[in-house]
C-alpha cells in the first residue's frame, strides 16, 4: 500500500508536559482517514506537525515517501477546528490572498476560485465584507480556501462544526468525491457517525499515545463479541431453556407479541448452532450480528486504557 | 511574488484604503499648519483697538504746547505714537477709575510722583490686553521716564546716554569650532522636533503591529496562515507593511507641509510688513518672546542662518536610519505583546517596560534643549532602546563624536535583531497559545522552548 504520510516515533513536549508519546501513524493515500481521541489527546499536535507549524522533538515523517519538508505546505490543505478569517477583507481577494499564500498564481486562483463559488452558489458574496456573512457563510469559504488549491492531502478539524444538516451534507459529498480524485484526507472530529460513514481508516489516540489503529472494518472486527440480536414470536421461557449453557443471553424486550433479544455465543460456536437450538421451539423473524459501533469501541478504547494506566 | 511580499502588500494594501488612514493622513499637516499660523494669526491680527489715556499729575511725561499752551502733548515728540492698536490720550486730572466704563477710554496709566523713582504705575482695564499691547505701553512709557530721569534729573544729554546705554547679549562659540557662533538651543530644538516624530511614529505604528497581530491571533486566521508560512515571515510581513504604510503618511506628511508652509509664508510675508509697522517704535517688544517678533526673526535672514550649522545631509541620514531601525526593534516587541495576550485589555501589563524606556528618551531629549552637555544625554544616545529617539537632538547640536554615532548605529542594529529573535520565539508560541493568562515567566518559557 502507499502512504501519504508515515509518522514514526513521534514525540513532542512542552516544557514538562508530553503531548505526543513515540506516535508512529500511517495514512493511505487516497483513503479517507478518521484521527480520533478525546480532548486535549494530541490530535491537534499532531496535526500541526504535519502541517509543520510546530517540530516534533525526534522521530520521522514521510510525505509520499519523501522526508516531511517546507515545500510540502504547498501540497497541505489545513482547515483548522479554531478558524476564522479576516474580517475586513472582501471575500474574494481574501479567497486569492489565501489561495497565493498556499503557492497559486492569482489567475490560476481566481479561475479555480469562480468554478468553486459557482458549484456553491455563492457568487454574489465575492465582494461582500467577512464580517457580513453569517457563520455558515464563513464556513463555507473557510472549505473554499482550503481546498482551492488541490492539495494531495486534506486535513480536516472538526468540519462539520457549525453547518447545518444541508451543508454539512454538502461538504460530506465533498469529501467522498475529493477522495474519489484521489486526495487523502485526515478527518479529526468527535463525530463518531461520520467516522463511520466517511473513514477508511482510522487512528485512535488517548493521553498524548496512539491506543488502536487500523481499517475500520479491523478495528470493528476485532471488537466483535459474537452478540446476535434475534427477534421471534414465541414464549421467552421456551426460548430460554432452549438456549442452556452454551448461549447467553443478554437483554430482552417485548413489544407488539414480538421478542427482541441479544444473546452472546460462546466462541466455539456459531451463529448457526443457536439457530439449530431455537428453531424448534420459536418462530425467528430475523437474526443479525450486533457489531460495536464507533462510538462503543471509542469510549471502550479510551476507558480501558485510562483505568489501566491508573 | 514571494509570501513575505504578498503578507507585505496585504498589511499595506489593506490599510492605506482604510479611511482612518486618508483622514489622519490629510488633516495631519493642515491640524499642525492650522495650530502654527492660527496662533501666528491671532497674535499679528489683534484686532481690538485701546484707547489708552494716560494720567499724569505731575507733568513727567507730558506738557503743554500749542496756541497758549492748549493741548496737553508728550514731551518728547517721538513719542507714545499711536498705532492701529493703540491709541494714546492724556491728561493731568485723576479720573476715577469706574468713569472709565463709560468714557472714550478702556485703559487708563496713572503716574504718580513716586513713579519717576521706582517705575511702578497703575494701569486700570476694563478687557486685559494682550502681552503684546502692554509691551507696546511699557515700552513707550519706560522711554519717555528714562529721557525725563536723564534730562531733568541727572541733567545729561539723551542722546549721549543712549550711545552710552548697552544692551548684553552671548555669541555661542564652542572653542573647538573656532570662528562660528554655535546656536546650540536653536540647534537642539530642531532636533527635539525630530525626536517627536520618531517618538510618535514608533508609538502609533508600533501599537498598530500589535493590534493586528492580535486581531489576526483572536480572528483566528492565525492558525491557517502558519500553515502556509512560517510565523517569522507573517510577523516581519506585518511589522515591513505597517512600517511603510508608516514612511507613507510621512512622505505625505512632509510633501503636503512643504507646500502649505510655502503658501503660509507667502501670505504671512505680506502681512508681516504690517506686523513689522507695530513693532516699529521699540524695537523689542515685551521679552521678545512673542510670536510675531519671533516670526520676524525667522523672516529675517541673519537670524536663521544658524539653521545651516545643522549638517544636514547627516541629520537625514541619521533620521531615517534611526527612524527604520527603531521602529524595527520596538515593532518586533510589539508584535511579540500582541501574540502574548488574548485581549486588548490583556496588553497592559506587557506594555509598560515597553513605553517606559520610549517615555525616558522623550524626556531626556526634552531636557537636552536646555542641557546640551549632560552625560545622561550622551548615554541614552547610545542605549538603543532610547538612542533612536535621544541622537536626533544630538546630532542636531552636533555636539557628538563619529565614534559616539557609530557605536550607536551598531548598537541599535546589534540590538534590533536581537529584539526581532526574541519577539519571533514568543510570537511563534504565543499565537497559538489561547485562553490562559500569561505572565512574564510564561514568556521566558517561550524564549527557551523549541520550536
Amino acid at each position: 500500500m502507499k502512504y501519504a504520510i508515515q509518522a514514526e516515533g513521534i514525540n513532542k513536549t512542552y516544557g514538562k508536559y508530553q503531548a505526543l508519546t513515540n506516535v508512529s501513524i500511517d495514512i493511505p493515500e487516497g483513503k479517507i482517514f478518521g484521527l480520533l481521541g478525546p480532548n486535549g489527546a494530541g490530535k491537534t499536535t499532531f496535526i500541526r506537525i504535519l502541517n509543520q507549524i510546530i517540530e516534533p522533538d525526534n522521530g520521522l515523517i514521510k510525505f509520499y515517501g519523501n522526508p516531511l519538508q517546507r515545500s510540502h505546505v504547498e501540497d497541505i490543505g489545513y482547515l483548522p477546528e479554531e478558524r476564522g478569517l479576516y474580517k475586513k477583507m472582501k471575500v474574494g481577494e481574501q479567497c486569492i490572498y489565501l489561495a497565493q499564500m498556499k503557492g497559486m498564481k492569482e489567475k490560476d486562483a481566481l479561475a479555480e476560485l469562480k468554478m468553486w463559488f459557482e458549484k456553491f452558489e455563492i457568487q454574489e458574496w465575492w465582494d461582500k465584507k467577512v464580517e457580513d456573512l453569517s457563520k455558515g457563510m464563513a464556513q463555507k469559504i473557510q472549505f473554499i480556501t482550503t481546498v482551492v488549491h488541490k492539495p494531495k492531502l486534506l486535513i480536516l478539524d472538526e468540519p462539520f462544526s457549525g453547518f447545518d444538516p444541508i451543508n454539512a451534507e454538502l461538504i460530506h459529498n465533498e469529501m467522498l468525491r475529493l477522495r474519489d480524485e484521489g486526495t487523502t484526507i485526515v478527518l479529526s472530529t468527535h463525530d463518531m457517525g461520520s467516522v463511520e460513514s466517511l473513514c477508511d481508516n482510522i487512528a485512535l489516540i488517548n493521553r498524548s499515545q496512539v491506543i488502536l489503529s487500523g481499517s475500520v472494518a479491523e478495528v470493528r472486527n476485532s471488537f466483535r463479541t459474537k452478540t446476535y440480536t434475534l427477534k421471534f414470536e414465541g414464549t421467552l421461557l421456551e426460548f430460554t431453556i432452549a438456549l442452556g449453557a452454551r448461549f447467553e443471553l443478554m437483554s430482552n424486550e417485548l413489544k407488539n407479541d414480538i421478542h427482541t433479544v441479544t444473546v452472546r455465543i460462546k466462541p466455539e460456536f456459531k451463529l448457526n448452532d443457536l439457530l439449530k437450538q431455537v428453531i424448534p421451539v420459536v418462530d425467528i423473524l430475523s437474526a443479525e450480528e450486533k457489531v460495536p459501533s464507533m462510538h462503543d469501541i471509542f469510549v471502550q478504547s479510551v476507558l480501558s486504557f485510562n483505568e489501566a494506566q491508573a | 511574488m514571494s509570501k513575505i511580499g504578498l503578507i507585505i502588500k496585504r498589511e499595506y494594501t489593506t490599510r492605506i484604503r482604510k479611511k482612518s488612514f486618508i483622514i489622519m493622513t490629510i488633516l495631519g499637516p493642515l491640524l499642525f499648519a492650522g495650530l502654527l499660523f492660527g496662533t501666528i494669526w491671532i497674535t499679528l491680527n489683534d484686532q481690538q483697538t485701546y484707547t489708552v489715556l494716560i494720567s499724569d499729575p505731575y507733568g513727567l511725561v507730558t506738557e503743554y504746547r500749542g496756541e497758549q499752551d492748549s493741548t496737553l502733548v508728550p514731551r518728547f515728540p517721538d513719542q507714545f505714537k499711536d498705532n492701529q492698536n493703540v491709541i494714546y490720550g492724556f491728561t493731568e486730572k485723576t479720573q476715577k477709575p469706574e468713569e472709565l466704563k463709560d468714557g472714550f477710554y478702556n485703559i487708563m496709566i496713572e503716574l504718580d510722583e513716586i513713579t519717576i523713582n521706582d517705575g511702578k504705575c497703575n494701569m486700570y482695564f476694563d478687557n486685559f490686553p494682550s502681552e503684546n499691547i502692554q509691551g507696546k505701553l511699557k515700552n513707550d512709557l519706560q522711554e519717555s521716564l528714562e529721557r525725563f530721569r536723564v534730562v531733568d534729573s541727572l541733567k545729561l544729554d539723551y542722546e549721549k546716554y543712549k550711545r552710552a546705554k548697552l544692551d548684553v547679549s552671548f555669541a555661542e562659540i564652542n572653542i573647538n569650532k573656532l570662528g562660528e557662533e554655535d546656536h546650540t538651543q536653536e540647534r537642539a530644538v530642531i532636533g527635539f522636533v525630530f525626536a517627536i516624530l520618531i517618538y510618535m511614529f514608533i508609538f502609533m505604528y508600533g501599537v498598530q503591529v500589535m493590534r493586528g497581530v492580535l486581531e489576526e491571533k483572536t480572528n483566528r486566521i492565525v492558525e491557517v496562515m502558519v500553515s502556509s508560512v512560517k510565523p517569522f515571515q507573517l510577523m516581519m510581513g506585518k511589522v515591513v507593511g505597517i512600517g511603510l504604510v508608516g514612511l507613507t503618511q510621512f512622505l505625505i506628511w512632509v510633501i503636503l507641509s512643504a507646500v502649505l508652509a510655502t503658501f503660509g509664508l507667502n501670505y504671512f510675508e505680506s502681512h508681516l510688513v504690517n506686523g513689522a509697522a507695530v513693532l516699529e517704535n521699540g524695537a523689542v517688544v515685551g521679552n521678545g518672546m512673542n510670536q510675531a517678533a519671533m516670526a520676524q526673526s525667522l523672516m529675517n535672514n541673519e537670524a536663521i542662518n544658524w539653521i545651516f550649522l545643522i549638517n544636514w545631509p547627516l541629520m537625514v541620514g541619521m533620521f531615517i536610519f534611526f527612524f527604520i531601525g527603531g521602529f524595527l526593534l520596538y515593532a518586533s516587541l510589539f508584535a511579540a505583546i500582541g501574540a502574548a495576550v488574548d485581549s486588548d485589555s490583556d496588553t497592559q501589563q506587557f506594555m509598560l517596560p515597553v513605553t517606559l524606556p520610549l517615555v525616558f528618551s522623550y524626556i531626556v531629549s526634552a531636557m537636552l534643549i536646555t542641557n546640551p552637555e549632560s552625560p545622561i544625554g550622551n548615554f541614552f544616545s547610545i542605549f538603543p532602546l532610547t538612542s533612536p529617539i535621544t541622537i536626533m537632538v544630538k546630532t542636531a547640536i552636533g555636539n557628538i563624536s563619529v565614534w559616539h554615532l557609530i557605536s550607536a548605529m551598531a548598537a541599535l542594529v546589534v540590538a534590533f535583531l536581537f529584539f526581532i529573535w526574541l519577539g519571533g520565539k514568543i510570537y511563534r508560541v504565543g499565537i497559538l497559545s489561547y485562553g490562559k493568562k500569561v505572565s512574564y515567566k510564561d514568556l521566558w518559557k517561550w524564549i527557551r522552548q523549541s520550536n
